[in-house]
């Protein structure tokens, strides 16, 4: 899944069922791990890749679940998120630096259509040779997300989960107090401007254009791909969520930074059960009206804390 | 008859000997300028060499393939030297900034948690190329070098000589040296290039104490002035400590070092090399190493050296987590911080053929710093006993493990 992982509980039971917990939360993620990424030959992303044009893969019901949630992402961003970007990168390669030209751009753009991914009857099938489906823009979320039930069947109340950069919490600290998440700065690596306080089962993730991505002629290209143009999205440096769950959270993430400042802040601020802050690529920090119970940013209840 | 063969016997055993000193690598290693001395007439070699080295938590990673070659062109024209190598650096480096989270998020980003340091990924590559030529004059071995090394942000230039002088019949030699840097810094935030000297001198003397034993004594004194700073660092101001100033140091330093080497080798193809290194600046770190290094031949064609190195240091006196306010100087570099390290090692040597030998190495380092902190501390709601306990830590806390391989050919 890339970056680092971390499970931490609060549990009476003993070292030995605490190790046991922390093992089945890790066997957990790896499972999910193998079972969606795109860079696994064996996994069932890339089986549906493989069959693309050629005929619908048997799926099971979080394989579809998965999917489905990816094509209502797609609706959510007016088309600008699409699980079918995947053919994309094959001309974006962001180690490389190079910038593609518009006619390879445009030459791969037919393959990025996520009204052509049809999910009947437990299937999935990409109608058209080429595509590429990658379920990594909501994977990695499910499976903080999957940790974190696993954690409360395992009957702990108290807990955080973060898989690179996504968090789900349940609980408190394990002294009544909130847990406390701090927001990285997209412009400067290792620092944290504000922090995030939360108690109780909550999703936090962060989109931004400074993970993968390289800057060229003043420019930055990253990897959020706006699929109508097959460039990266502009406006937005970093967007992060707070809602129930992370996989929920990481949906609107990627939705704000996609949609762009104004549109995505609005996104953020009429969406039921949503909070969330916006950095621009100008530094401008764009926070939504519940964002003031929920962070340490100036103004807010935890201000100084 | 017999005493043919006890004679016969004491000879080979003196051929044992010599071959012995000439042969173990930490005599090549260089025991004081005996080594140099020694070195200068022996064969012309190339060495290769490729490092790998890990720190743990996901920082600094380095994969460092070197060349050395070493041509003798005979007494009249002494012996060259030419280093190359190619270092590719990434991973991540702990920022100076102070744990005040939990956890953080970022896009797809690097863990920083309530016990881990925040940390700044960077990658770079550092191109360094070394020339010396040296050349025996009489009980003399002056020798001159250079050097550039060349990163991303960083231009270094080096330009030192040194003499080897033979003394006491052959059982002593003095060696002093003198180097002089004039490096160049570039940020790539500012994109300043800001100047930075070190101008070093070092006397020593070593001994031949019998057939035996080597000893050697050694000071060195360098002097650094101009941009000193780290200007990728940052250093936590107040509390909870989120509001940050830069790292800012003085613009000068004067660094010290006494170094004792004992180099014993036993009869039976094995050796001992004992070096203990005493170091103060006048930024308040005073250190300690203390190293043990054995051979130990094995068969004919096998040397197997283990080795321990125990090291410790104080920090600097502008060395701090966090500041209450700010100061004129101030870092919170763990690398100034006071901290203790351990490491143990061990080197496998085949001789391959009568000019063709293979290395393959590894050691691990345990890294601890003193100066701990907890950084969210768990209190509150619930009485103490009941409350699960934050652990401290430390920036400075790391492993850090290396591979090292290697072939050197004779000719």
């Amino acid at each position: 899944m890339g970056g680092g992982a971390l499970v931490q509980f609060v549990d009476d039971r003993g070292r030995g069922e605490a190790e046991r917990i922390a093992r089945s939360v890790e066997s957990e993620a790896r499972r999910i791990e193998v079972k969606f990424s795109r860079y696994r030959e064996r996994s069932v992303v890339s089986e549906i890749n493989r069959n693309a044009g050629r005929t619908p893969v048997a799926v099971d019901d979080e394989t579809a679940m998965l999917v489905r949630s990816a094509l209502d992402l797609t609706r959510l961003t007016g088309g600008r998120f699409d699980p079918t970007v995947g053919a994309l990168r094959r001309v974006w390669d962001f180690r490389s630096g190079r910038v593609p030209s518009d006619e390879e751009i445009s030459a791969h753009l037919p393959l990025v259509n996520a009204g052509a991914v049809s999910t009947r009857d437990r299937t999935v099938f990409l109608r058209r040779p080429g595509m590429e489906i990658d379920l990594g823009g909501v994977g990695k979320e499910y499976a903080v997300d999957r940790a974190a039930e696993l954690l409360k069947a395992e009957g702990i109340h108290a807990a955080i989960v973060t898989f690179a950069g996504d968090v789900r919490t349940i609980g408190h600290r394990g002294d009544g107090r909130p847990w406390k998440v701090g927001v990285a700065d997209p412009r400067n690596p290792g620092r944290f401007p504000f922090s995030i306080r939360v108690i109780g089962d909550a999703g936090i993730a962060t989109s931004g254009d400074y993970e993968r991505s390289f800057v060229k002629n003043g420019v930055r290209y990253h990897h959020i791909l706006d699929a109508t143009t097959g460039w990266p999205a502009r406006g937005v440096a970093s967007a992060t969520v707070v809602a129930a769950t992370a996989f929920r959270a990481g949906c609107y993430s990627t939705a704000a930074l996609l949609l762009g400042e104004e549109a995505g802040r609005e996104l953020l601020e009429e969406t039921p059960d949503v909070e969330g802050v916006l950095i621009t690529d100008r530094g401008a920090i764009l926070a939504t009206t519940g964002m003031r119970f929920l962070s340490d940013l100036p103004g807010s209840a935890w201000e100084s804390s | 008859m017999a005493v043919t063969d006890r004679k016969a016997r004491r000879a080979e055993r003196r051929r044992r000997r010599r071959r012995l000193w000439r042969d173990l690598p930490w005599i090549a290693a260089g025991v004081g300028s005996l080594a140099a001395r020694n070195a200068l007439g022996q064969d012309s070699s190339v060495d290769t060499r490729v490092l790998f080295y890990q720190e743990s938590g996901g920082r600094t990673q380095v994969l460092d393939p070197m060349v050395f070659f070493k041509r003798d062109l005979g007494e009249k024209w002494g012996q060259l030297g030419l280093v190359v190598g190619y270092d590719a650096i990434s991973g991540a480096s702990p920022t100076g900034g102070y744990p005040t989270s939990d956890v953080t998020t970022s896009a797809s980003g690097r863990l920083v948690s309530a016990n881990t340091f925040p940390q700044a990924d960077y990658r770079d590559t550092r191109f360094s190329a070394a020339l010396s030529y040296g050349r025996k004059f009489g009980a003399h071995l002056p020798t001159v070098d250079v050097s550039y090394a060349k990163e991303n942000d960083y231009t270094a230039r080096s330009l030192g000589i040194s003499d080897e002088w033979t003394v006491a019949h052959g059982l002593g030699t003095i060696h002093l040296g003198a180097s002089f840097a004039r490096d160049i810094v570039s940020p790539v935030t500012n994109h300043l290039h800001l100047p930075k000297t070190q101008n070093g001198f070092s006397l020593g003397y070593t001994w031949v104490l019998g057939e035996r034993d080597l000893v050697d004594v050694s000071g060195s004194w360098m002097q650094l002035s101009g941009y000193l700073d780290d200007p990728y660092k940052v250093v936590p101001i107040g509390d909870p400590g989120t509001d940050t100033l830069p790292d800012h140091r003085p613009d000068s330093r004067s660094r010290r070092a006494i170094v004792i080497k004992y180099g014993h080798h036993y009869v039976g193809d094995r050796a001992l090399k004992v070096t203990y290194r005493y170091y103060n600046d006048d930024w308040s770190i005073q250190a300690h190493t203390l190293e043990v290094v054995y051979d130990q031949r094995l068969f004919t064609n096998w040397l197997v050296t283990p080795q321990i190195r125990l090291y410790t240091q104080t920090g600097a006196s502008f060395y701090g987590s966090r500041f209450s306010s700010p100061r004129t100087f101030l870092s919170s570099d763990y690398r100034l911080s006071p901290l203790d390290s351990a490491l143990g090692g061990l080197t496998v040597t085949r001789k391959l053929t009568d000019t063709l030998s293979a290395n393959l190495g590894g050691t691990y380092q345990y890294q601890r710093g003193r100066d701990r902190i907890i950084p969210i501390p768990r209190s509150g709601r619930v009485n103490d006993d009941e409350a699960p306990r934050a652990s401290s830590a430390s920036a400075a806390d790391m492993t850090v493990f290396t591979i090292t391989a290697g072939l050197t050919m004779r000719f």
